[in-house]
């Protein structure tokens, strides 16, 4: 299945630099963690893009590899969601503008 | 009878026993509680952390009566192109040494420091974990095998960095800590997807029988500039080392000195190792090399300018790991003998001084470095353990930083690039410019306001005082390290055939 | 007794929606209505075969534990460690 390489991988780097942008743009913290979330899920659909290119079969192999980021990537971010409601208790805003006591 | 059950299980017996051992630790922490005896996890604690230590010399005698010195782990018989697997050789083994020797003095050390604490049981169990993760990345014969341990050493040190909540300065650090790195996550699982995607199968040994000799096409390219950000943000390379100094100044003290004795160089060895198996030495040099003048410069001069003591020594570790990436971008045997060597040696010094660091907060509260004059007449011993690892990080002859250094600087003359050694050579004297700075703060005879400080709890001090004996000996007679180290270095460059024929063989 | 007496009511509701949706097969809605009465003959045709895939579940996890055990071992305990660190990042230290 030649054909539906281009779009896909064509795809993955849209999401990448989309996630990467959010990181730098987003002044929120949950946003922050949206963008992290949809580099990782970039990341994911390389490895299905991949496992496509076979000729007569899908592989696998790729999608138990997927199988275990997915857990692994949802791990990070309950722990970050953890962290941000410690940063609430403390600066009482998410603004990732004001987190900005430690200098140099 | 026993040993023949746990010489046979599908796990390293170091990593076996260290999972193991933190999953009980809330267990008998439960019962412990309920009985009335609290001090029994402590006392649980160190025993799993000596005994992964003591391990590690079982491992020794396994691998020595391995064929070709590579031991595999699999479980129930899935072969390694499809399954996951561990794979043991010297250079795990040296890494590992480095792990859990270090790792036991940080158990001790924690055992005086953090004594009134609430959530101590997390704290153990935790700290199990991340020497637990360490030790998976070091041993892992797979990338998705390393990619799960990498999740498992990253998440746990996002925790204990932001584990004094009670004040914003930790939780401030361990967030940015936290998506900086987990950006990086994501850059490692698109190289690996990449991998995958040339060869079919993420086993290091068919990567490294396949991917040798390739020709350099734009993809490979791509795939080389993932691998240096995925692995390069942990590992503090210059452009993207800006989480590092609030997250070693603002953690827990003997977190900071195992976060920055040994967990930054073993991702700089999870970056050399797949370097090495992926492409040829000639594609790196110049690239490695340009990261490592850069990180050098910049952890330098930047730490010209700090007052915090740990602060200071944090940006010192941004120096020194780029002293390693010399060793790293050289490609000879004698260049990786130096990195390595230098990892054993930068774990001892530093996290010396992080421990040291330590002592003077717990006793006086201060941590800058124009407050601490004339320490050395109400805490000797704390003093001069901190003025040996200084003088140690500079390079002093004497001591074991001067001869990693030397190893380090001559293999840049060796493999013709001189200016690494020159750069090198200017950027020693930049660091002795601060480390004597803060000598003489401690060493200046005006005295504290406030001389009612008297020293440290004693397994503090103790701890403090083992490891600046350790690193005056091995200045002087370093020869079994250094046989260590070299079998280590040669077993990456020379023995990639037993390496690829232990597992495809 | 305000409380008490809106949990009851609440209660009875949900016990009356449940006791309606038990027996509403005996309501004739169904009579007369035109099933596919206005569709073409190519949408008449099954699309998928729906057979093989019974138990798509059992086959992955059949394929899982039989090649991945270790990595999926391994994810047990990073797990252990996300739960354990939650739980200490939440805790409010009191005793």
């Amino acid at each position: 299945m030649i054909e539906t390489f281009t779009p896909l991988i064509v795809s993955v780097g849209l999401l990448l630099s989309i996630g990467f942008l959010c990181l730098i743009v987003k002044i929120d913290a949950i946003r922050l963690l949206m963008g992290l979330e949809i580099m990782f899920n970039a990341a994911n659909l390389a490895f299905i893009t991949f496992s496509t290119q076979q000729s007569g079969f899908v592989d696998p192999y790729a999608q138990s590899v997927v199988m275990i980021t997915i857990v692994l990537d949802g791990a990070v971010i309950a722990v970050g969601l953890a962290m941000i409601l410690n940063v609430y208790k403390h600066y009482k805003t998410l603004d990732i503008r004001k987190l900005r006591r430690l200098k140099w | 009878m026993v040993m023949d059950i746990l010489l046979s299980l599908p796990f390293p017996l170091p990593l076996f026993i260290l999972l193991v051992g933190s999953v009980c630790i809330p267990l008998i922490s439960i019962l412990s509680d309920k009985i009335g005896t609290p001090r029994v996890r402590s006392y649980w604690t160190l025993l799993v952390a000596s005994l992964s230590l003591v391990s590690i010399f079982v491992l020794y005698t396994q691998l020595m009566a391995a064929p070709n010195n590579i031991l595999v782990f699999q479980i129930w018989g899935q072969l390694p192109p499809l399954g996951g697997c561990f794979e043991v050789d010297m250079l795990g083994l040296f890494m590992a040494f480095s792990i859990s020797f270090l790792g036991l003095l940080v158990t001790i050390y924690t055992i005086s420091y953090m004594k009134s604490e609430q959530r101590l049981t997390e704290f153990y169990s935790l700290l199990m974990l991340v020497m637990a993760g360490m030790l998976g990345v070091v041993f892992a014969g797979d990338m998705l095998t390393l990619f799960v341990f990498w999740e498992m050493m990253s998440i746990t040190s996002y925790i204990l960095v932001a584990f004094l909540k009670d004040t914003w300065r930790g939780i401030e650090a361990g967030f940015k800590y936290l998506i900086m790195s987990s950006m990086a996550g994501a850059f490692i699982l698109l190289s690996m997807s990449l991998l995958y995607g040339f060869t079919g199968s993420l086993n290091f040994a068919t990567l490294a029988s396949t991917l040798k000799g390739a020709p350099l096409s734009p993809w490979f390219i791509l795939l080389f500039s993932v691998i240096i950000v995925g692995f390069g943000v942990k590992s503090a390379i210059v452009p993207l080392h800006t989480w590092l100094p609030d997250a070693y100044s603002e953690a827990p003290d003997p977190i900071s000195a195992l976060l920055a004795g040994i967990a930054t160089e073993t991702a700089l060895f999870a970056l050399t190792r797949v370097l090495y198996l992926i492409f040829e030495p000639s594609v790196f040099m110049i690239p490695v090399a340009i990261f490592a003048i850069a990180t050098m410069s910049l952890g330098n001069i930047l730490a010209l300018r700090q007052d915090d003591l740990k602060r200071l020594l944090a940006y010192s570790s941004i120096a020194q790991i780029g002293y390693m990436l010399i060793g790293v971008s050289t490609g000879l045997a004698y260049g990786l003998f130096g990195t390595f060597l230098h990892i054993f040696n930068h774990s001892l010094m530093k996290g010396m001084a992080f421990l040291a660091a330590g002592n003077i907060t717990h006793q006086t509260g201060q941590r800058n470095i124009n407050n601490m004059q004339g320490l050395i007449k109400m805490m000797p011993i704390t003093t001069i353990s901190l003025i040996i690892a200084l003088l140690g990080l500079g390079g002093v002859p004497g001591t074991n930083g001067f001869i990693s250094k030397f190893v380090l600087l001559s293999s840049a003359i060796g493999a013709n690039l001189p200016i690494l050694a020159v750069i090198g050579v200017i950027n020693v004297a930049i660091s002795m410019a601060y480390y004597l700075r803060v000598v003489m703060a401690l060493l200046n005879d005006k005295g504290f306001k406030n001389s009612k400080i008297g020293e440290a709890p004693l397994l503090m001090v103790g701890i403090t005082s083992l490891m600046a004996v350790l690193i005056i000996v091995l200045g002087i007679f370093p020869n079994p390290i250094l046989g260590f180290a070299s079998d280590a270095s040669k077993s990456l460059l020379e023995g990639l055939k037993n390496y690829i024929g232990a597992v495809l063989g | 007794m305000n409380n008490n007496q809106r949990v009851t009511l609440n209660i009875i509701f949900a016990l009356a929606i449940v006791v309606i949706l038990y027996f509403s097969y005996l309501l004739p809605i169904n009579l007369n209505f035109p099933f596919l009465t206005y569709s073409s003959i190519t949408t008449k045709n099954q699309l998928i075969s729906i057979d093989p895939y019974d138990d798509i579940a059992a086959s992955v996890s059949r394929f899982l534990w039989n090649n991945k055990a270790l990595d999926l071992i391994n994810q047990a305990f990073v797990l252990f460690a996300a739960v354990l660190g939650c739980l200490s990042l939440l805790k409010t230290g009191d005793e």
